[in-house]
């Protein structure tokens, strides 16, 4: 009985989902790197009531329609847009971002790959090129403690001048890796993702070449979250979490007329 | 006919179409989304209908099924390429592992064993069968076709239907066939490109239509209270004597 209510909850709770979801998205309006999420709608399975009123009734005119009644709103989950952000420039030799698509392989601490879309790099105590969290890219580029004029160039050969020597020497090369579904990539934080079953398996390449991008130095990738379209989906999410409300509110009305049928 | 028999049906089909309005405000903002539409039939029309076949006995108001309203959505712009919106009332194909589907939601992507999919993970259907794509970019043009490396792949199918509101909804945005019938199995409907359609609930609609179910269902109730009244009076006149 009064399945009205159910359903108007499962609204509610998707609309709070989905407010969460922006707020985490504003709250990264800064995040170097920061790729925003939404939450993806789909309506729940349908069960049909008709059937049963059919055989119940003897008057079926033909094939009677079927009452197909829903259970609401869910989440086919929560997507991540990789939409690229704006590049900034920095100056900073250790900034990195890819322009156009693309991702830096680093060793996340329990040593799986992790991807990352750029950022800060560090040279850590060893010598290697790693994240300011102190991964190492992978491959791993020994650039050393006394190694000066770093440079990195498009294509993402790495050049520095070591200490001693008159001109820079070639030190590796920085890869790419692509996925083929990059919206199925799980995101661990830290502007870090993981592949998953629905991502696939990282597609390797050097960078600028079959589509993949190119490697930026000395900028940054900003946040590709829009602060007028999260305004935009706060308010709506905000109205139909109240429409939900005002359906509970109504069915629950429903049900106290019946249960004052009987003074 | 029993006043409380009527009364009763009638405040079940109020729950009902509470639940209706219900799942329609729940997806009101569900891209692809299609209310739902609660259909009974008159006491009137039941009426003319007795009038025409003898045998037909007066049925009480129940109700007699629900559609879908087919009717296009507002499409509102996403930015990304590879969302279509087929423009009109038209709908994609599915091929899911029950049978063909059909869907507004036009979220296309190309997943992990390379083949175009929709939103849910289904393949689409196109005039070449479900279509597998290499990891090179691809591009959707205004008329479905999408083309890798410089080359078209195939064409994006497009369902015209006739009778659309009898299709049968599955849940995540997708509709079987149902009571519809395929009218149009390879239509040119114009596909839009990075858009995607909203859901085509109106808030305020459903709004009105419940305050009138609550007070539908309120009148029903004083009907009920009234007849026991009615009988609780006869009773106790008839305990006098």
């Amino acid at each position: 009985m009064n399945d009205s209510m159910y359903i108007a909850a499962t609204g509610m709770q998707m609309q709070q989902a989905s407010v969460d979801t922006i707020a985490n998205n504003l709250a990264n309006v800064g995040t170097p790197g920061f790729k925003r999420s939404r939450v993806s709608f789909q309506d729940l399975v349908y069960r049909d009531m008709g059937g049963a009123r059919a055989a119940a009734s003897q008057a079926t005119q033909g094939a009677a329609p079927s009452l197909w009644q829903g259970s609401g709103v869910g989440m086919a989950g929560i997507v991540k847009a990789f939409a690229g952000g704006e590049l900034k420039q920095t100056g900073q030799a250790l900034d990195f971002a890819v322009r156009g698509d693309g991702f830096f392989e680093v060793t996340a601490a329990d040593g799986t790959p992790a991807f990352t879309r750029g950022g800060s790099l560090v040279v850590d105590k060893e010598g290697y090129l790693a994240t300011s969290e102190g991964y190492q890219l992978r491959p791993a580029i020994h650039v050393g403690n006394d190694a000066s004029e770093l440079s990195v160039s498009n294509a993402g050969i790495v050049t520095a001048k070591l200490a001693g020597q008159g001109s820079p020497s070639e030190l590796g090369r920085i890869e790419l890796a692509r996925f083929a579904d990059t919206s199925g990539l799980q995101a661990m934080g830290g502007n870090l993702y993981r592949p998953s079953a629905a991502s696939g398996d990282a597609i390797y390449g050097a960078a600028g070449e079959g589509g993949m991008g190119t490697v930026a130095q000395g900028w940054l990738e900003g946040s590709n979250v829009n602060l007028v379209d999260e305004m935009v989906s706060l308010m709506v999410a905000q109205r139909a979490y109240e429409s939900s409300v005002k359906v509970i509110q109504a069915s629950d009305e429903m049900l106290a007329m019946s249960n004052n049928l009987r003074k | 006919m029993d006043v409380n028999a009527i009364a009763g049906l009638g405040l079940q089909n109020d729950v009902r179409q509470m639940e209706s309005i219900s799942q329609n405000l729940a997806n009101a903002v569900t891209p692809g989304y299609k209310k739902q539409l609660a259909l009974g039939t008159t006491f009137q029309a039941q009426l003319s209908q007795a009038a025409l076949a003898q045998p037909l006995p007066l049925t009480l108001p129940s109700l007699q099924g629900s559609v879908i309203d087919a009717g296009a959505g507002r499409l509102r712009a996403t930015g990304d390429a590879h969302d279509v919106a087929v423009d009109g009332t038209d709908f994609l194909e599915l091929a899911t592992p029950d049978g063909a589907a059909y869907t507004r939601q036009g979220k296309l992507r190309v997943d992990v064993d390379g083949r175009l999919v929709g939103d849910q993970g289904h393949p689409v259907a196109s005039s070449a069968g479900p279509l597998s794509l290499s990891n090179a970019p691809f591009t959707i043009d205004g008329n479905g076709d999408v083309q890798q490396d410089g080359r078209v792949v195939g064409r994006l199918k497009r369902v015209r239907f006739e009778q659309a509101g009898r299709l049968q909804p599955l849940g995540g945005g997708m509709y079987a066939l149902g009571g519809a019938t395929v009218a149009d199995p390879n239509s040119s409907a114009p596909v839009k490109l990075g858009f995607q359609e909203a859901s085509n609930v109106d808030t305020t609609t459903e709004m009105v239509r419940m305050s009138m179910t609550v007070r539908h269902f309120e009148a029903l109730a004083r009907v009920v209270q009234g007849y026991d009244d009615n009988l609780e009076k006869t009773i106790r006149k008839l305990g006098d004597f």
